[in-house]
């Protein structure tokens, strides 16, 4: 096992490296530059902008910046920020619990949501259970998630006068607060999440219930609980796990805009305005970030698919 | 922001329909909107000193209001050296007298709930303000970004400075009056010199590295001089030579004519820097430290500033608040909404389309302040843009063709029920006593536009346009137009772009073809604009625009001291530059500002706009806690 985490953790590094180059040239082919865009409406004459780019090192050679950028990320050094001048590291220490909490969240309440609900669903084949709890996957996957946000904290705001706060307060300096500022955009964010993994978790648990081993345990005349939690659901539950894996890359992309719309500035914030303002050295960072963050997910995906089904070896 | 719809919070019924529709194009539209802003522009000089002796200009103490120089806009009356004491903070006309009276052909005023202007100010309380505003750092030498402006101007002073809302008697937020801030007086003994004496125990907020120090001369010859050394804002500074006589003495030198460097000096953006923080941090983008109303005590880029009050102001019963905390809000919904739920006292994403988010806020807090202003003083005019070298957009009656086209009320009835202007800040200034004369370019008439068209041999001609869709709605109004070029055999090819690559191309003087949605008219007093963005002589004149004419009456705008004729001159170049069409302006909504009850002294101007250049205005703003 160590083995195999070692060799995965190895694999990643090209993916990385692959994800940084990419970046790297997709973002200086945009047109424009960081100095461009705060200038903003005032306006930047050519000269002016050649001397910003060359006190930034920007006129050097793309190959000169990639690798000068690489070593320094190699060790966690993001530098700093062509926007606002401020340290990348400093504010990724900022940003990531906030988007770590939403997705964390956002997930556990979709796979509290989905799971039952799919065993449920498929326990109940044909009936009223059944279809709503289909009709709930078909609503949940064709609303996208800055609709449900967008009303939420409008309704939200014409009904009770009330819009979760803003900021990013941290859970363990004031939770009441926390939850109040991400229990909504977490369970919306879930919302999206649990349609997909509803829909999945009831046609798995449908094809585990005709194995021959689940006919043996209603056979012995083991209780329905019993068979569905530790026969059926635990056999149905790998291609759950694999699309959940995939599901928090999405999960991820959603938190932009949600980010926006409930004001939490964490890292898909970072990742939006970077964007937009060719905040390259952020850009990169967030997006290596990112990529990090979904391989070590599918890592531990494919992990617990051993404690899941013992004859699974990982090598 | 026409293309926006929010839900109806209206008390009727919303229909399950409306809200998806509403929520889904707000939504789409809050991603690109969060970036708009900005705003400004203008004038005036009609108020203020006209008499020409060379005098001081003895302004008075500083205490509560702050003492009007009022060295008006122009340099005649600058040299005049007057000494009005300003208006104390209670003085004030309710919104519809101040609408009614100058300049004539303005259009502001309260359409609900107008507040008291006679209130007494209370002190206390904690403002809390929905900004959406992505700072690029807070140095103000380095970055003319309304966005940075936002933030530091409550923290800073300036030498001299724009009046605010109730210190113009009477209230014009179009006027442009220049009064003393650090400066105790000015003398401008001859149209190349100015000398000013400061205000005596100015300190510097008692924060590391600068501790409080008292402030002096050299302070403001290293501010100015910081200033000048950056290209950006030495364009408009005009050329001076800063001198500091003595601790309490500064001599401004200047080494041409340049009638407009108060104005100039005045802007929100011109502040009194002290050297300390530059010499720890390099530059002024990590710390605000000034000897302004508010301390910055917490700054987080991108999503919130905390500022308490300055205990060591030199206006000691300034500032009201004790506090300010300043959310930062991507998402126009969301800014709304939590307006509407109360738990801002202002958001800045309240510049809203009068037909659809002014009824929903109104449903939903009947008792919100409505401020409407006809044409804020946007920094940008909403319009198609011509490089001036390149065939065929070098041939005016190509230009004017385009123009005569399309019919602008056709969308300023379907977004603003008729109630709209065009050429913004160009034209809304207190330089015309009645609506300008905007020229044949602006008299809808297809068959006389496809005739000049095919005069000019291009009688089925392909527009290639490149444009940001800066104000929610330019897509809306740009198709429209679209449509109706058609039918006169113009092709409009629409290609958006965002706000940098738009940048790039613009600035860049990359543009072959047509450009814009928005032409930016930063620095914002309008004649200064002039000059630095449409001047063959300026590196800033990105359309390339070489016309002698045009030049010659720029030239004797910035450069004569005489009033009548500075007048003159501005509606000469304003025809030798609209006329010609050089640049063609479609329609804008009048601004709205919404704000809670509870706040008042938000009165405002070209230079204290909190929704734009900056917030300087707010030591005037109190609570009604």
């Amino acid at each position: 096992m160590a083995q195999y985490i070692v060799r995965r953790l190895l694999l990643a590094v090209p993916v990385l490296v692959g994800v940084s180059l990419l970046v790297f040239f997709m973002a200086r082919i945009l047109p424009g530059d960081v100095f461009t865009a705060q200038s903003g409406t005032a306006g930047l004459t050519a000269d002016q902008r050649a001397k910003l780019r060359h006190e930034a090192g920007l006129d050097r050679p793309l190959a000169v910046q990639y690798f000068d950028w690489a070593g320094h990320a190699a060790v966690l050094n993001f530098g700093d920020s062509l926007w606002n001048r401020r340290s990348v590291n400093k504010e990724l220490r900022r940003a990531v619990p906030i988007t770590l909490e939403l997705t964390v969240l956002g997930s556990l309440i979709g796979l509290l949501i989905a799971v039952p609900l799919g065993v449920l669903s498929a326990a109940t084949r044909g009936s009223p259970v059944d279809y709503l709890a289909r009709l709930f996957g078909v609503i949940g996957l064709s609303i996208p998630s800055y609709v449900l946000g967008t009303l939420a904290i409008t309704y939200l705001a014409v009904w009770f006068r009330w819009t979760p706060p803003a900021g990013g307060i941290s859970f363990f300096s004031n939770p009441w607060r926390n939850m109040q500022q991400f229990l909504i955009p977490s369970t919306i964010l879930g919302a999206g999440f649990s349609a997909a993994v509803v829909r999945m978790t009831r046609s798995s648990v449908l094809g585990a219930l005709h194995e021959d081993y689940v006919r043996t345990a209603w056979a012995k005349g083991l209780r329905a609980r019993l068979v569905l939690l530790r026969h059926v659901l635990r056999n149905a539950l790998i291609p759950v796990l694999t699309l959940s894996g995939a599901q928090v890359g999405y999960l991820l992309g959603g938190t932009v805009i949600i980010e926006s719309i409930f004001t939490l500035s964490g890292v898909g914030s970072m990742a939006f305005d970077a964007i937009t303002n060719r905040d390259y050295f952020v850009l990169q960072a967030v997006t290596l970030l990112a990529a990090a963050a979904f391989t070590l997910v599918n890592l531990l995906v494919d992990i617990s698919y051993v404690w899941l089904d013992p004859r699974i070896r990982l090598r | 922001m026409g293309a926006q719809r929010y839900h109806v919070i209206t008390g009727s019924r919303l229909s399950r329909r409306a809200a998806l529709r509403g929520a889904a194009l707000t939504g789409l539209g809050g991603a690109a909107l969060w970036m708009v802003g900005c705003s400004s522009s203008n004038n005036n000089k009609k108020g203020a000193a006209a008499t020409a002796t060379k005098a001081a200009t003895t302004a008075a103490s500083a205490t509560s209001a702050a003492p009007a120089a009022s060295a008006a806009a122009s340099a005649a009356a600058t040299r005049a050296a007057t000494s009005a004491p300003a208006a104390s903070a209670a003085a004030g006309s309710p919104a519809a007298s101040a609408g009614s009276a100058t300049p004539k052909i303005a259009d502001f005023g309260w359409v609900n709930n107008a507040p008291d202007l006679k209130a007494t100010p209370k002190k206390g309380g904690t403002l809390r303000f929905g900004t959406h505003v992505v700072p690029p750092g807070l140095d103000p030498v380095k970055s003319a970004s309304y966005e940075s402006a936002n933030i530091y101007t409550p923290v800073y002073s300036r030498l001299i400075r724009a009046q605010y809302g109730t210190e113009l008697q009477p209230y014009n937020p179009w006027r442009l009056m220049i009064t003393n801030d650090l400066a105790a007086s000015m003398e401008h003994p001859d149209a190349m010199t100015y000398t000013f004496k400061l205000k005596p125990n100015v300190k510097f907020q008692n924060v590391d590295p600068v501790k409080g120090r008292a402030f002096t001369a050299d302070d403001v010859k290293y501010s100015l001089n910081a200033f000048l050394a950056n290209p950006e804002t030495a364009t408009y500074l005009a050329a001076v030579k800063v001198d500091a006589v003595d601790p309490q003495t500064v001599k401004i030198s200047l080494t041409k004519p340049a009638n407009y460097v108060l104005q100039a000096m005045a802007d929100p953006r011109i502040v009194m820097l002290a050297h300390e923080v530059a010499d720890a941090d390099g530059d002024f983008s990590k710390r605000a430290i000034g000897t302004g109303p508010f301390i910055l005590d917490n700054f987080q880029p991108n999503v919130s500033a905390h500022y308490k009050r300055n205990p060591d102001y030199y206006r000691t019963d300034r500032p009201y608040m004790d506090a300010m905390q300043f959310d930062n809000f991507k998402d126009n919904a969301s800014s709304k909404a939590a307006f509407i739920a109360g738990q801002y006292e202002m958001s800045q994403y309240a510049l809203l389309n009068p037909l659809d988010d002014i009824k929903d806020i109104l449903a939903a807090q009947k008792n919100t302040v409505v401020f409407k202003l006809q044409s804020r003083w946007q920094s940008n005019i909403f319009a198609m843009g011509f490089p001036a070298d390149k065939a065929p957009w070098n041939d005016q009656r190509v230009r004017i063709g385009i123009s005569k086209g399309w019919d602008r009320s056709v969308y300023g009835k379907k977004a603003y029920g008729g109630d709209y202007n065009v050429l913004g800040p160009y034209a809304w200034i207190d330089e015309f006593d009645s609506a300008p004369d905007l020229g044949d370019a602006y008299k809808f008439d297809q068959k006389a536009a496809k005739d000049m068209l095919s005069a000019a041999g291009q009688a089925n001609l392909t527009v290639p346009f490149d444009y940001f869709p800066y104000g929610g709605d330019a897509d809306d109004q740009l198709q429209t137009i679209q449509n109706q070029l058609k039918e006169i055999g113009v092709d409009l090819k629409l290609n958006k772009l965002d706000a940098t690559a738009f940048f790039a191309k613009y600035y860049g003087q990359k543009a072959d073809g047509p450009i814009s949605s928005f032409i930016p008219t930063t620095p914002r007093w309008a004649p200064l604009s002039m000059l630095v963005l449409w001047h063959s002589g300026s590196p800033k004149n990105y359309l390339r625009l070489s016309s002698p004419e045009f030049d010659a009456a720029v030239d004797k705008l910035t450069t004569t001291e005489d009033k009548d004729e500075q007048k003159k001159a501005y509606q000469d170049a304003f025809n030798k530059l609209v006329q010609p069409a050089f640049f063609v302006s479609w329609t804008e909504s009048p601004t709205y500002s919404v704000h809670s009850p509870k706040l008042h002294g938000f009165l405002p101007n070209m230079y204290n706009d909190p929704t734009g250049w900056g917030n300087q205005a707010m030591e005037d703003w109190w609570l009604d806690t």
